[in-house]
């Protein structure tokens, strides 16, 4: 009556049948739920995992249950190891092995693999993260501007205090946002020649960075000279233009 | 084909994407949760729709701090934001709290904690703005405020019933009438930061000891003026776990004896620069009778008069010490 012997049935999305260890099957408390409260010869349906991601989280529980019962000899350096390795994965199958990991309320695999996704995010830039993550911009300028006008309190400014970091907006945002910067503006443009109408408050600035933005998210940004045009009445028009390098 | 692969973008970017943004979110810090929102509508829609994940504001060491509150204040999905962080911000003062008070009142009704440390602007005035709005404050921290005086804490205790942690470290300027106010106000009262509030007396903390007999944690450094007419009345707070009297140069013996009398201590600093030199080795003893089994921090630099202070001997009077600091 062995209870580390008794195996419970798992079906999975794709009509994936696995037979698992009590001691493993139950790391998801999803699974122990549906165990302890159904019937125990039954086979307990997961739908919405598909048998190739059943079988890694299987794996990863295995590893865990084996470790933490002494059946495999295995150092908490090791096991860390194991788990970095596990989440060497294609974006896919890691997204729906937390997906997964979410559903089966596998808490430490969650863990892992949502940390491994929040180190991705950390500290870039919204035009990185979807690089990274291949999301699709499917805002409208005009939406996207606002989203961008109504959480700016929440960044800090670019190279310290009264610096400004203006990105691919229209004309009539630009010359706005440049009135508002205390003394430094820098303006981010991929590639483009950016025309720019302003107060003439845009004279008392000390200095304009202009930094190109690269193809590259990761390639540090490049400064470019500014070539100030027209100084009109109340208006000054400056002109930026990049040569295509990246 | 094509057809395929686009329907396959569109779950990935309308569905999956968001999903998991939304379980990740959660163990993002401020600025990448708010990155997030910038990605594309899809994750917007999804992440605004969960009020959990929109309960705090850090705008810690972040300057023009109060235009920042502002902003962030009048957009909809921090109605009900419980957590409020201004720690070490700059250029936020009583007008930013006036306009607060008058533009945003709705989204401070479920704040519960407020932190002002280092914001030194603000004065009784704008703490009178701002507490007047957040009548749900458990937590108010003002560290280092050299402004704030007794009419601040009137307007607090006015309107703010359920406080239960105050922090009111280096507001030099406040008495005994402060102590009073928190007294007559606050039972319920778990922690209490007095920290180089150098006006306050022993009656001043004393009515508190009388009247917040539910303090857990009471911390008293650097104020060298009370005597062991108040710390002998630290007694009667049964539930204090941890207490820091380094500078307490009055205290001796009589006073310790009586303070070993809370049974639930944890943590104990009597850490003097100029030496608490009342302080022997028979209160120790005392307080090993009592608090033997909680006991894990006790601090004795400067009690001159321990001679039996090596780490062994504090370990045969306290075996669970965990944290010792012994230097002579």
């Amino acid at each position: 009556m062995g209870s580390t012997s008794t195996k419970i049935k798992l079906r999975t999305s794709d009509q994936k049948v696995f037979e698992v260890e009590k001691a493993v099957a139950v790391q998801s408390q999803t699974i122990k739920y549906i165990y302890e409260n159904g019937c125990p010869d039954s086979v307990i349906h997961v739908h919405s995992v598909s048998g190739d991601i059943l079988s890694k989280i299987l794996d990863y529980c295995k590893k865990h249950v084996n470790s933490a019962a002494g059946k495999e000899d295995i150092s908490p350096e090791e096991l860390y190891e194991w788990d970095a390795n596990f989440v060497k994965v294609d974006q896919n199958t890691l997204f729906d092995l937390i997906l997964a990991a979410n559903c089966l309320k596998i808490e430490s695999l969650l863990d892992l693999t949502c940390q491994t996704v929040a180190n991705m995010i950390k500290g870039k830039r919204p035009e990185e993260i979807r690089t990274t993550f291949n999301i699709k911009n499917d805002y409208t300028i005009e939406a996207e501007e606002a989203v961008r006008r109504e959480n700016k309190w929440a960044f800090d400014m670019l190279g310290g205090v009264g610096t400004m970091v203006i990105e691919e907006l229209a004309d009539d945002t630009m010359s706005k946002c440049v009135t508002n910067a205390k003394s430094r503006v820098c303006v981010i443009a991929a590639n483009q020649i950016v025309m720019m109408r302003s107060i003439s408050k845009l004279a008392n600035k000390k200095s304009i960075d202009v930094y190109k933005q690269p193809q590259n998210p990761t390639t540090p940004r490049i400064k470019e000279s500014v070539k100030q045009i027209n100084v009109g009445t109340g208006f000054i028009e400056l002109f930026f233009h990049f040569k295509c390098k990246m | 084909m094509e057809g395929e692969g686009e329907e396959q973008t569109s779950i990935w970017n309308k569905e999956t994407v968001p999903k998991v943004m939304k379980i990740v979110s959660t163990r993002l810090a401020q600025r990448d949760l708010i990155s997030l929102l910038l990605l594309s509508p899809w994750i917007h829609r999804t992440l605004i729709s969960y009020p959990s994940l929109w309960l705090s504001i850090d705008l810690r060491e972040m300057n023009n701090a109060g235009d920042r509150l502002i902003a962030a204040l009048s957009l909809p999905r921090y109605q009900h934001v419980k957590q409020i962080s201004l720690e070490f911000a700059q250029d936020i003062d009583d007008d930013h709290l006036e306009v607060i008070k008058s533009k945003c009142l709705g989204s401070l009704q479920d704040l519960e904690s407020l932190n002002l440390n280092g914001c030194q602007k603000i004065s009784d005035k704008g703490i009178e703005a701002i507490t007047s709005c957040c009548l749900k404050l458990k937590v108010f921290s003002i560290y280092w405020n050299v402004r704030a005086a007794d009419e601040g804490v009137k307007h607090l205790v006015k309107n703010c019933k359920y406080i239960v942690d105050l922090n009111f470290s280096g507001c030099k300027h406040l008495s005994d009438k402060s102590l009073q106010l928190v007294a007559d106000n606050y039972p319920e009262l778990e922690s209490l930061n007095l920290t180089r509030c150098v006006k306050m007396t022993d009656s001043g903390l004393q009515q508190v000891f009388v009247k917040c007999s539910f303090l857990q944690s009471l911390n008293l450094y650097a104020l060298s003026s009370f005597t062991d007419e108040a710390y002998k009345k630290i007694s009667v707070l049964s539930h204090l776990k941890f207490l820091d009297l380094c500078g307490a140069q009055n205290l001796s013996d009589d006073g310790l004896s009586c303070i070993a009398k809370c049974k639930k201590l944890v943590s104990l600093n009597l850490t003097c620069l100029f030496g608490i030199v009342g302080v022997t080795d028979k209160c120790l003893e005392a307080l090993s009778k009592s608090c033997a089994n909680t006991m894990t921090t006790l601090d004795v630099n400067g009690c001159i008069g321990i001679k039996r202070r090596s780490r062994d001997d504090l370990l045969k009077l306290f075996p669970y010490l965990r944290c010792f600091k012994v230097h002579s």
